[in-house]
């Protein structure tokens, strides 16, 4: 987390992790990235993930790589597309499972947003006094 | 007697709640460190500083009412800590010696023993902050203070002081209690009453007066059962007169409480002051714009927890945004962004306490309150995700809002892909937008801040973190468009030691 305290900011610390990390793994490693990046544009954290995940897959390394960046998933010959599912009836409801699927795009956000009541509808009406 | 230092007409209300978002302003805006200026150490500093400035006002007469206060104590800090002597010696002394009024049960003696010793000290302090008004009022300039000081002069004058410490004195009985009672049912005593000494009779009066008959009674020296008879009987008459002293005193010990209390804000304020000149910054009082539009000018604004922490004086930024009501800022990483997020939050809160600003000069309105957004670390709890954390933060926060709130959003709706964090900040933006409330948003949401530029509204600024062609930050922050990439680049390119 940025903070007043840590002067570096939360991409630097990401990249100062991986790379340490990196230093040190070897093809009998196995990584586990979870959400990274995302405190960049869409650009940035595109670049950035394809350098990590072409010195990963450099390494060998075994490796699971949670991501909002549906390219990822099918860049690389190497890598395995899968996707947590969501209730068909309600997208706000996960089912928790994990299955291999091709990256479909649709991120449960504006269900989620709806679920909070962060539409701008919802949000018109409780501001409303 | 009425302290009035915080408010114009009435005591700061200890008993209102902080704010809800007052843990999460701390922490987004590093509070900490602003308050640890402030106290230097001292709980109670702490503790009065966090109170003052979470319940901000935003009345202009309250606000301006401090700026004057503090004035005079930044022209005359001695002073200020005299008087704040004095309560605390008050209250050494009351732990120093016991004074405390006695529990209900305790008899009036005891309870009388009390009052009248502290009654006693009191009135020693009360004499000295008498003598500090009396020096002091030709020099101090503001309505606070000179309204305290006159009300000192007129209520503890030479003639009042004079009379109460001679009851206090007569409170000790030096010559026993004279009491007065009447037999009542059974012939059993009732109804005693204090009386006023006799007053001493010349020598004349006393040998040529008719004498009316008297009886009395002295009690065997060894007789114990007497005497606590006779110690009962002089409780049952000093009760009225117990009450009355030791309501008397703990009036005196709320007003030194008070005074204690309202004079701390002014000097956590000192120390302050003291600690951020010393390293160079420039504070300043800031104007109070009108209602009605919003206004929001400042030339050298600047964080003051980061110089602070830093120790120096750190990159100062201007801004005009008069009229604004959307300040959006794009910009490389670690380009300052946050810290410029930061020090409008604290200008609001510190200006709106009544105190200085860090900055050369500042205009704002007044808001109801300060909120923040900023980016957190994954819910541990595991039971949702980062965007699913944020929503719930934002929906939360919604509840809180008062009309006429600021908002400091920090890459709120980031985490997760470009689009629909556009799509969703679009809709929340726009829906608070319409609802009143004002907004300053640090984002990497391209698009987003794309379609602002292209909207060109007239209520709307976008500001972009200056970034250098040789890729150098100077954590300047200025008007200008959102750049699709935010230098992700330089900052791999550092850590991972490429050319």
């Amino acid at each position: 987390m940025e903070t007043v305290r840590s002067l570096r900011s939360k991409l630097e610390d990401d990249l100062v992790r991986i790379h340490e990390m990196l230093a040190q793994a070897t093809s009998n490693s196995l990584f586990v990235l979870n959400e990274i990046f995302f405190a960049t544009t869409l650009q940035d954290a595109l670049f950035l993930s394809k350098e990590i995940m072409r010195r990963l897959l450099d390494l060998d390394v075994i490796g699971v790589w949670v991501t909002f960046l549906d390219e990822l998933t099918s860049w690389e010959e190497k890598t395995v597309s899968m996707v947590a599912m969501v209730d068909p009836h309600d997208p706000a409801i996960r089912t928790f499972q994990i299955v291999r699927k091709d990256a479909d795009g649709l991120a449960y956000a504006r269900s989620l947003a709806y679920k909070h009541r962060l539409t701008y509808a919802q949000i018109r009406e409780r501001v409303h006094k | 007697m009425r302290v009035f230092l915080l408010y114009p007409d009435r005591e700061f209300d200890l008993s209102q709640p902080l704010p809800p978002q007052a843990a999460d302003l701390t922490q987004d805006l590093g509070l900490d460190v602003l308050f640890s200026a402030m106290s230097e150490g001292d709980a109670f500093l702490l503790d009065v500083s966090r109170r003052v400035l979470f319940l901000g006002s935003d009345q202009p007469q309250v606000i301006l009412y401090r700026q004057e206060i503090l004035k005079d104590c930044l022209a005359h800090p001695e002073v200020v800590q005299s008087l704040y002597n004095i309560p605390l010696e008050f209250l050494e002394r009351k732990r120093r010696e016991w004074l405390w009024l006695s529990p209900r049960h305790a008899s009036p003696g005891s309870i009388l023993s009390g009052a009248q010793h502290m009654l006693d000290v009191s009135l020693e302090l009360l004499r000295k902050l008498r003598k500090l008004a009396d020096e002091h009022v030709p020099s101090f300039a503001s309505p606070g203070f000179r309204r305290f000081f006159s009300m000192i002069q007129q209520e503890l004058d030479e003639a009042y002081l004079d009379t109460v410490e001679k009851h206090v004195q007569a409170l000790r009985f030096p010559k026993g209690v004279l009491l007065r009672a009447r037999l009542g049912r059974g012939n059993e005593g009732t109804g005693y009453i204090l009386c006023k000494p006799n007053e001493p009779e010349g020598w004349i009066k006393r040998i040529f007066s008719e004498r009316s008959p008297v009886y009395t009674f002295a009690l065997h020296p060894r007789d114990d059962h007497g005497a606590r008879v006779l110690e009962e009987l002089r409780n049952r008459g000093l009760a009225r007169v117990a009450n009355a002293a030791a309501q008397a005193a703990a009036h005196i010990e709320s007003f030194f409480h008070v005074l204690r209390w309202e004079l701390a804000f002014y000097l956590g304020c000192l120390n302050l002051y003291k600690q951020l000149t010393q390293l160079g910054g420039m504070l300043t009082f800031p104007q109070i714009a009108p209602s009605g539009e919003p206004r929001f000018s400042s030339i050298g604004l600047y964080d003051p927890s980061l110089a602070l922490m830093m120790k120096h004086k750190v990159v100062e930024n201007d801004l005009a945004a008069d009229g604004k009501m959307l300040i959006v800022i794009t910009g490389p990483n670690q380009g300052g962004k946050t810290t410029f997020l930061r020090s409008v939050g604290l200008a609001h809160l510190m200006m709106q306490a009544g105190m200085f600003v860090s900055a050369t000069s500042f205009s704002a309105s007044l808001v109801a309150g300060v909120f923040t957004h900023f980016v957190r670390e994954e819910d541990k709890k595991l039971e949702s995700g980062k965007l699913e954390e944020e929503l719930k933060r934002m929906s939360l926060l919604i509840d809180h809002l008062k009309p006429g709130s600021l908002l400091l959003l920090n890459e709120s709706f980031s985490s997760t892909n470009e689009r629909k964090g556009s799509g969703i900040a679009r809709e929340v933006v726009s829906a608070l937008l319409e609802a009143g409330f004002k907004i300053f948003y640090v984002t990497h949401l391209y698009e987003f801040a794309r379609q602002l530029w292209q909207q060109q509204a007239q209520n709307v600024l976008l500001l972009r973190a200056e970034r250098m062609p040789d890729r150098r930050r100077t954590y300047k922050v200025r008007e200008g468009a959102p750049l699709e990439t935010s230098c992700g680049v330089d900052v791999y390119a550092r850590v991972f030691k490429l050319s």
